[in-house]
Order: C-alpha cells, then sequence, then structure tokens
C-alpha cells in the first residue's frame, strides 16, 4: 500500500510538471506517446483506487451482516450480563459501518477523477498521434434536418410473460413544451444526465484506445440510411493495434431491438484505421456500440455511447 | 332572474368552445411532427440499381398487364390481381387467400410496398421483382415453373419483352420443346424469371395513394391552424382524440410511423398464433429463407453493382427479437383491409385494439421455437370510449379510390 501510494505521488508530481515539458516540445509525437503512456499509468492507479473501494465496500457490508447477526442473538438472548456485554459490541460496530462507508465513497470519487484526468491525457495523446486520420472530435451527432424520432417504442422493453402485468405502459406522458401532443416516442429513454459520449475510449481491460466516426459527407451520422464508419484502434502508447478481429455489437439500453443491420469492418486502410461498412440506425435516442477486439492473446472490448 | 340563468349558460357555453377549440389547437412543433405522417412526406420510391427497368414505363406498361394477366396461372384463372385487387386496396378481404390452393398467410396490400427494403410478412424477399415470383412459382398460388411463365411471355408478350431486354432468345429457346433442363436452359429460365419479375415491380412502383382526410387535414393545419371551421370538415373531434391516442399513450407510432404508418421493422406483438401444431417463426424463418434465395440483390441476376445492396450485405442474420416477428405493416386504407394480422386471425379493428388494449403474451412452444419469443408491446389501459376513438383516427387514412387512374384498373387489350 505504501509504495502504491508513493508511485501515485510520483506520478501527480510528473502530471503538474507535463505543461512546462509539452511546451519545449510541441508536435514531438514522442511526447504524445509519453503523454498517453501517463495517461495510461493513471488510468491503472484509478482503476486501483476503484478495486480498493470495492474492497473497503465489502468489508463494510460483512461488517453489516455480522451486526445483523448479532442483533437476532441479542433479541434471543435472556437479560443478563452476557446481553450487556453484547449491547456494547453492537453498539462498537454500528459506529465503524458508516466510517468504512464513507471511505468507499471517498476512494471511489477518487478513483473517478483520476479516470477523467487520465482519460483527457490519453485522449489529447491520441489525437496528436493520429491526428492525419481524425476528423472528428467531439461526440457523434445526427445529420441535420433528421426528425425528432422515427423508430419504435421509446419506453417497452422485452418482458417476460409471466412479468406482463407489472410492465403497465404508463399514461399520458406529459407534453413537451412546445407541443400539445403527448408524444411518449419523441421523449426517449431515460438517458442518464453525465452520459459519456466521447467518441474516444479506453477499453474495458484498458488495453486498447479506439476512436470513432461516420465517414460521411458531413462527418454525421444519417438515420434510416446505411452507412460506413472509421474505428481506429491503437494500444494505451497509441501504437498502432493491427489486425484485430472485431465484432460489432450495437442496441439501444431499455429497448427490445438492437441494430437493423450487423455492421461489419471490411477492411484495414492503414495499420490500426479500421472500415466498418454497414452502420445503420433506425430510431434517435441513446445508442451503446460495442466493438469486441481480439488480436492474438488480447481479448478486449471498447464502448461507445451515442445520442442521436 | 332571466338574467342570472343566462349568466351560467353563457359560461358553460364558452367552456364548451373552449374545450372544442383546444381539440383543434395545434402548435407548429405538433404541425411539424405530424406532417411527418402526411402523404406529402412520402419521397419515391428508393433507387433500385438491382433493377434497370425499375424506371422504364414500358416495363410498367407490361408489368400492368402481368399483374392482371391470369393466363400465368396453372389453371388460367389466377392472377397476381386476384389476391391484390384495386378495389380493396390490393388486398382480397379474405383471412388467408386462395389461389389454387389456400395460402398459409394473409395477402397485404401492394400500396407502399416499394418502400419497404423486406417484402412478405417474414421479410423472406428483398426487393419487390424477386418477391413477384413467390406467387407465381408457389404450388398453391399461381402454380406455374420458370418454363411455364417463359411460354406464357412467349406466345403474348414476345414483341413487348424484346423490345425491352434486347432480345428474346431465352424465350425462343425456352418455348422449344425439350424436357432435358442443361445449365444454359436453366440460366435462360431463371433470367425470364427474374425479368418476368422486374417488370412488375416497375408497375408496383408507380401505384400511388390519394390524399386521405387525415393528409387533407395536415395540409389544411400547414394553410391555417386557426380556420377551425375548415379542420372540423376534415377531422371530428373523436377521430383527433384517437390520433392524440394513436401518437400517444397508445403508442402506436412508435412502430406505424411515418407517411405509410410502419418503420418496415420486425416487431412480436403477440398476435394470437394461427397454428400451434405448425408455429410462424416470422423473421426469424425470413431470414433464412433469403440466404438460400436464387434471386436477391447479390443474385447474378441482380442488376446491381458492387457497393449496392447493402441491406443484403449486413443482414441481420442473428437475434432473439427475429422469432415470431413480423413487418409492421403500414396502416394507410386499414379500415378498408380486413381481417388482420399475418394470417388474419383478427376479423375487425375493434378485435386488433382489444389485443393491443390487453395483449396476450406470444405462443411459446420449447420443441418448436429456437427461443423464447420477444414480446414488443404492453398493456394499454385504454377505456372502451378511446379504443373507439382510435378506430375513428384510423378510419381518417382512407384514401379515395382512384376511379381515373388507370393504373388502378384492368389494362386495356387485356
Ligand atoms: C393466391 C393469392 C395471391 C396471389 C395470386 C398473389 N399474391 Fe401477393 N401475396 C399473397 C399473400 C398471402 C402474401 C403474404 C405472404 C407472406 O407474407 O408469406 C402476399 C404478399 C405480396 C407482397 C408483399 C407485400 C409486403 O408488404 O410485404 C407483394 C408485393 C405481392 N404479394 C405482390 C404480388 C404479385 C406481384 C403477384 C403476382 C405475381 C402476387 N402477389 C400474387 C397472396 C397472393
Ligand atoms: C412494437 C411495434 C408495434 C406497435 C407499438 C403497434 N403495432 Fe400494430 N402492428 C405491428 C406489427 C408487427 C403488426 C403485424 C403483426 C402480426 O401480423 O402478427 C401490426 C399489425 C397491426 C394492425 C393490422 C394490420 C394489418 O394489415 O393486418 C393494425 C390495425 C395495427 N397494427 C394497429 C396498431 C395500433 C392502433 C397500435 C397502437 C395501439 C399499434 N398497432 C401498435 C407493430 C406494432
Amino acid at each position: 500500500m505504501q509504495m502504491f501510494f508513493f508511485r501515485r505521488a510520483c506520478l501527480v508530481a510528473t502530471l503538474l510538471l507535463y505543461p512546462c515539458l509539452s511546451v519545449a516540445e510541441t508536435g514531438d509525437l514522442s511526447s504524445s506517446n509519453s503523454l498517453m503512456t501517463l495517461g495510461g499509468e493513471l488510468l491503472h492507479s484509478a482503476r486501483a483506487l476503484q478495486a480498493e473501494s470495492v474492497s473497503v465496500t465489502a468489508h463494510s457490508n460483512a461488517l453489516r451482516k455480522e451486526l445483523n447477526r448479532l442483533r437476532v442473538k441479542l433479541r434471543s438472548l435472556p437479560a443478563g450480563d452476557g446481553r450487556e456485554a453484547l449491547g456494547e459490541t453492537i453498539d462498537l460496530l454500528a459506529q465503524e459501518i458508516p466510517l468504512w462507508q464513507q471511505q468507499a465513497a471517498e476512494l471511489r470519487e477518487r478513483s473517478q477523477g483520476e479516470r477523467e484526468r487520465a482519460l483527457a491525457l490519453l485522449e489529447r495523446g491520441y489525437r496528436e498521434l493520429w491526428q492525419p486520420h481524425i476528423r472528428l472530435t467531439g461526440p457523434l451527432q445526427l445529420e441535420e434536418g433528421m426528425p425528432l424520432t422515427s423508430g419504435h417504442n421509446a419506453r417497452i422493453r422485452s418482458v417476460h410473460p409471466s412479468k406482463l402485468n407489472m410492465n403497465v405502459a404508463t399514461g399520458d406522458s406529459a407534453p413537451t413544451e412546445d407541443m400539445t401532443l403527448a408524444v411518449p416516442a419523441a421523449q426517449g429513454q431515460n438517458i442518464p444526465g453525465e452520459l459519456d459520449l466521447r467518441s474516444f475510449q479506453i477499453s474495458r481491460e484498458l488495453s486498447v484506445f479506439a476512436h470513432v466516426e461516420p465517414e460521411t459527407g458531413a462527418g454525421r451520422v444519417p438515420l434510416n440510411e446505411i452507412h460506413d464508419w472509421k474505428l481506429i484502434l491503437s494500444d494505451v502508447n497509441g501504437a498502432p493495434l493491427s489486425g484485430a478481429e472485431v465484432e460489432i455489437v450495437g442496441h439501444m439500453p431499455g429497448h427490445v431491438h438492437g441494430l437493423p443491420t450487423q455492421p461489419r469492418v471490411t477492411a484495414e486502410s492503414a495499420p490500426g484505421v479500421y472500415r466498418v461498412q454497414g452502420v445503420k440506425f433506425q430510431m434517435t435516442g441513446w445508442w451503446v456500440m460495442t466493438f469486441n477486439i481480439a488480436a492474438g492473446p488480447l481479448d478486449d472490448a471498447v464502448t461507445f455511447n451515442i445520442r442521436l | 332572474m332571466r338574467r342570472l340563468l343566462l349568466l351560467p349558460l353563457l359560461l358553460w357555453c364558452s367552456l364548451l368552445f373552449a374545450s372544442e377549440d383546444s381539440a383543434y389547437r395545434f402548435t407548429q412543433a405538433d404541425i411539424l411532427f405530424l406532417s411527418r405522417f402526411s402523404l406529402d412526406a412520402l419521397p419515391p420510391p428508393p433507387a433500385a440499381p438491382d433493377n434497370a427497368v425499375a424506371e422504364d414505363p414500358r416495363a410498367a406498361a407490361l408489368g400492368h398487364r402481368l399483374f392482371f394477366d391470369a393466363r400465368l396461372s396453372a389453371n388460367g384463372r389466377v392472377s397476381c390481381a386476384s389476391c391484390h385487387q384495386p378495389q380493396k386496396y390490393f388486398t382480397d378481404g379474405l383471412p388467408r387467400s386462395l389461389g389454387l390452393k389456400m395460402t398459409r398467410r394473409n395477402a397485404p396490400t401492394v400500396l407502399g410496398a416499394s418502400h419497404s427494403p423486406w417484402l412478405f410478412w417474414d421479410g423472406r424477399k428483398d426487393s419487390l421483382w424477386s418477391q413477384a415470383l413467390g406467387p407465381l412459382l408457389d404450388p398453391g398460388e399461381h402454380g406455374l415453373d420458370g418454363a411455364a411463365v417463359a411460354r406464357v411471355i412467349h406466345r403474348h408478350y414476345r414483341s413487348e419483352y424484346r423490345q425491352l431486354f434486347g432480345d428474346s432468345g431465352d424465350l425462343d429457346r425456352l418455348a422449344r420443346a425439350g424436357r432435358r433442363l442443361s445449365d444454359a436452359r436453366r440460366a435462360a429460365r431463371d433470367r425470364v424469371l427474374s425479368r418476368v419479375g422486374k417488370v412488375i415491380m416497375a408497375y408496383e412502383r408507380r401505384l400511388q395513394l390519394r390524399p386521405a382526410r387525415f393528409d387533407r387535414f395536415v395540409a389544411q393545419l400547414h394553410r391555417d391552424s386557426g380556420d377551425r371551421e375548415a379542420l372540423a370538415a376534415l377531422m371530428s373531434e373523436e377521430e383527433l382524440a384517437g390520433m392524440r391516442l394513436f401518437v400517444g399513450r397508445g403508442n402506436c407510432a412508435s412502430c406505424h410511423n411515418g407517411p405509410l404508418f410502419t418503420n418496415y421493422e420486425f416487431h412480436n406483438i403477440g398476435a394470437p398464433e394461427p397454428d400451434v401444431a405448425r408455429v410462424d417463426l416470422g423473421r426469424y424463418a425470413g431470414v433464412a429463407a433469403l440466404e438460400e434465395d436464387a434471386f436477391t440483390c447479390l443474385s447474378r441476376w441482380s442488376d446491381a453493382g458492387q457497393g449496392d445492396c447493402a441491406e443484403m450485405r449486413f443482414l441481420k442474420r442473428q437475434g432473439p427479437e427475429l422469432v415470431g416477428a413480423f413487418k409492421t405493416p403500414t396502416l394507410r386504407n386499414i379500415a378498408q383491409t380486413a381481417p388482420y394480422m399475418q394470417a388474419g386471425q383478427l376479423a375487425t379493428l375493434e378485435q386488433v385494439l382489444a389485443h393491443y388494449n390487453a395483449p396476450t403474451p406470444p405462443y411459446y412452444d420449447r420443441e418448436q421455437h429456437p427461443s423464447r419469443p420477444h414480446f414488443d408491446i404492453l398493456p394499454l389501459g385504454l377505456s372502451d370510449e378511446q379504443l373507439g376513438q382510435v378506430i375513428a383516427f384510423l378510419g381518417t387514412l382512407t384514401s379515395p379510390l382512384p376511379e381515373d387512374d388507370p393504373l388502378w384498373g384492368e389494362p386495356e387489350g387485356l
């Protein structure tokens, strides 16, 4: 643990110094590389913090279980000195739990902050490295002039028949401000406020960094039209990930349906630059696009949120 | 005393009008939203690179005649128009159709079909031209084989065929006796078949709908949304209430949307299983059939180039949502095209709405289904009055029969 904190302190110090270094070295690819390397390390440290928070939470849960067990025991105990002592233990334990919980929350928060900074660093380095291939730096967006809604049931999820009655459609949804028509489909899903819409993402196992963008005239996503995407894959230092096998899975959270087509990678136009064909979205809303990536021993997945 | 009575009466009247008015009040955003359901928003049918004669008027004229020609059947009595009758909006009014035998499914309309990427209830065809070969070769419908189709064309339409495709060598070859099916003969047969399909498709692509009351209502909203009288002459309050339910709480518009009131996707709404001894796997079987089909956009009979046929190349082959799913049908002219659902299981719109209001989950048979079918709708809990309103709204989607449109009648000289 000590060692770990020490390493992180070093990392943070380097980060603070970094702006000075980078002024001297702008445009130097190796600096972009090291930017990514730093981001990668920071990311691992964020993940370690996260793991720590999980284990602290587990500990606090174990305490609570024990506490419950003791409370049951207390209830069945006749009055006497044993009862008194047990009561004291219970009080002690009960005081411990919030402390552990608080620690878990703090760790989680630190981990999240660290992750954010790491991703920002990675993205900056990556964008410099891959600049000739990147046209889109913001989130993926719908082509202009596309209708509000097109597809199907915003609210409806697949239900097991036995659960049918628990899922009665909700009544009239409040009309949007400028409409007297109450259109549930137009109001979309329950999209979380802080959805990460970046088109630059790190993979689940932290081994691949990836970027996607639509290859259309306006660089935007059309509706109900089959079109191409570009997918750029690199390792966490920004080196191209070549010859990867990619499987594409898209779905809308809270809906029955996935993509109406089965897109796939049809070419690698330059090392690490893949052409994805057959992408089609039939409705607006929150889409999750996952790319399962296999290359040699590597087995990983990277996910993008899109809000059309 | 009288005055005292008059006041509440006046108040009551103004309240009444206020509520009526609100039924007819639409914001700009409403109007924009509704416009997307209007026929005015319907683009021309999508380009068809797989059919070189799709836009050729001579092909459409020939296709028109073939569509009505009962000589294209084993008993000389069945034409496409037997089951797709213009007077019934290109349906036949039967639960399941009658050709040489009874079909397994209900005959959907042909109107608007040119806009759909997939044809048939299960989408087992990827173009209208390939679709047309289905009934021709089905022993229960027209009951022909490829050579028999070619003989009819040879006998009655040789010169038209020749004008359109440059030569009639295939026809002549197939018309000559000879039972042996050489490769060349087989190729000639398939080429003739695909071309017959392509001219029929050219005809179907030209079929158009006249504006229904709903379309005229939306047009009036655009012209002058304040003219309550003009609006009321087009749609009643009941129909408007139904329209609001249709796009709103009924959530119908989540699948039945756009100018043709369909998203052309496949869904399972749990319509009663017509034959539990042989369940209908819907899209799941449709995808399997597409992979076997010799007349897709990717086949040698297609005129498409490299890079076309994206729908086929990126066909979605897997997914539990395919099981028992059917293509959302158009709701244009729906009040005139009973009975309903893929096998005509539901006789009336009342039954359809009763189903949506309290749907039965899809039938599931572990022996027959590859996986438990998904279920894509939820009970609505609408009142009888509200269900009636939705049905009333559906009535506003009926286009007038275009008596003066020659494409809607039997072609001359047949
Ligand atoms: C015996 C009655 C019958 C005849 C004859 C017939 N059809 Fe059909 N048609 C049907 C039925 C039933 C279906 C639905 C079958 C299915 O989905 O499995 C159908 C489906 C279609 C569809 C698909 C529409 C959609 O939205 O998917 C088209 C288009 C069509 N027919 C055109 C034709 C043409 C062209 C001919 C003549 C070559 C023809 N039909 C002959 C009964 C018939
Ligand atoms: C989840 C998508 C979906 C929703 C929501 C939906 N429909 Fe449908 N509708 C379908 C499909 C798919 C079929 C064909 C089903 C079949 O044959 O089994 C259909 C069939 C129909 C039919 C019969 C059409 C014909 O030609 O046979 C009518 C009428 C209809 N729907 C009206 C409605 C109304 C009214 C609502 C709203 C209360 C509604 N639908 C909601 C998908 C949907």
